[in-house]
């Protein structure tokens, strides 16, 4: 398609949204009912009050953060099907990619800094990526957050280190280990509140570490799955069998 | 409507732009990338009020009443960028395929090398 035509077509659709959009009350924030309750966690009916940090007890969904809240704990169904798109798509890159690449890529031999910095920076890696996603309830991130930086120590192993090659099988065994206890924790949940997924652990008071039920649980079981599922993809685009 | 949801338009065509005008394969799955981006600046500027703090109690936003921004679309908008990841890593390694096989990323070549007919 020439660019003429195309430039015509995004012009188009570029005015109709700006008249379209333009008498919309857009970034004014109005009082949306769904929104409000699971902000105030009462999508139940059974917290009339404020939430307060530190000090609500028993709350029908004990998060810190909201969004988390809403993620992991109103609609962790929604996440469910989320990671099922991403294990899908890994296992997409999984089947093409060894079709591409025959052998391993030629690297070029890392320098002296290189190794030495990946072999400082990595651990450290490792425990804010845990960090993030173990504090998922608390703190802005959570499991996809946290298992991307853990993918992305497996990236800095494969640029600087020619030989590394991941462990197949471990990986493989995680990922699985992850999806599995997801679904089993739900199969649980259903039997004990009669909802998928439903939260059936003590919530406990909101803003402290060990708080929030199944939601940390589900975020590290996330993290995991995340984690691997990324390292697998780094994995098979470097050419591995 | 404001500037952010202005701009996040803005991208939005830019990527749109990308997808219908590039006729290298590559470009257009980074098109696809910026346009995911504008539609997910655009759900989140929607969510944003001016003033607004980010939706979690902290020690120093102890309360829920207070002016948080609508923390429904970010959740959403958490799905969406992991989806396009997902679509990018995967359409990044069939480009590679078509790459590999046909030795070109020109739409225009490989639609003659699959036996189609002149435009």
């Amino acid at each position: 398609m020439s660019r003429l035509w195309a430039a015509g077509i995004v012009v188009l659709i570029g005015l109709f949204l700006f008249l379209f959009l333009s008498d919309a009350q857009l970034g004014e924030r109005q009082q949306v009912p769904v929104s409000e309750k699971m902000v105030q966690k009462n999508v139940l009916g059974t917290n009339p009050g404020p939430v307060i940090f530190g000090q609500s007890e028993g709350l029908e969904e004990g998060s810190a953060n909201l969004v988390t809240s809403i993620v992991v704990g109103y609609r962790a169904l929604d996440t469910l099907g989320e990671i099922m798109v991403l294990f899908l798509s890994a296992l997409g890159v999984g089947a093409i990619a060894h079709l591409v690449w025959n052998q391993k890529l030629q690297k070029e031999a890392p320098s002296f800094i290189l190794k030495t910095g990946a072999g400082i920076v990595f651990p450290m890696i490792l425990v804010f990526g845990v960090y993030v996603f173990s504090h998922g309830h608390l703190s802005p991130g959570g499991g996809f957050q946290g298992g991307s930086i853990l993918a992305i120590g497996i990236l800095l192993l494969y640029i600087a280190f020619p030989t590394f090659e991941l462990n197949r099988v471990l990986f493989q065994r995680l990922e699985g280990f992850g999806g599995v206890t997801f679904v089993v924790l739900g199969v649980i949940g259903a039997l004990a509140g009669g909802a998928f997924l439903f939260n059936f652990l003590p919530n406990g008071v909101v803003g402290q570490l060990f708080s929030a039920g199944l939601i940390p649980i589900l975020y590290l079981l996330i993290g995991l799955k995340v984690g691997s599922e990324l390292g697998g993809i780094l994995r098979n685009l470097y050419g591995g069998e | 409507m404001n500037v952010y949801t202005a701009g996040s338009i803005l991208i939005f065509l830019l990527g749109l732009y990308g997808l219908l005008a590039k006729r290298d394969l590559f470009k257009m799955v980074i098109s696809l990338s910026v346009l995911d981006t504008g539609v997910n600046l655009f759900l989140v500027a929607v969510g944003y009020g001016s003033g607004g703090i980010a939706p979690i109690l902290t020690d120093t936003y102890p309360l829920s009443v207070l002016h948080f921004v609508d923390p429904l679309p970010q959740a959403l908008v958490l799905t969406s960028i992991v989806i396009n990841l997902g679509v990018t890593a995967f359409a990044l390694v069939l480009v590679a395929r078509i790459f590999k096989k046909h030795g070109t990323l020109d739409t225009a070549k490989l639609w003659q090398k699959m036996g189609g007919e002149e435009e």
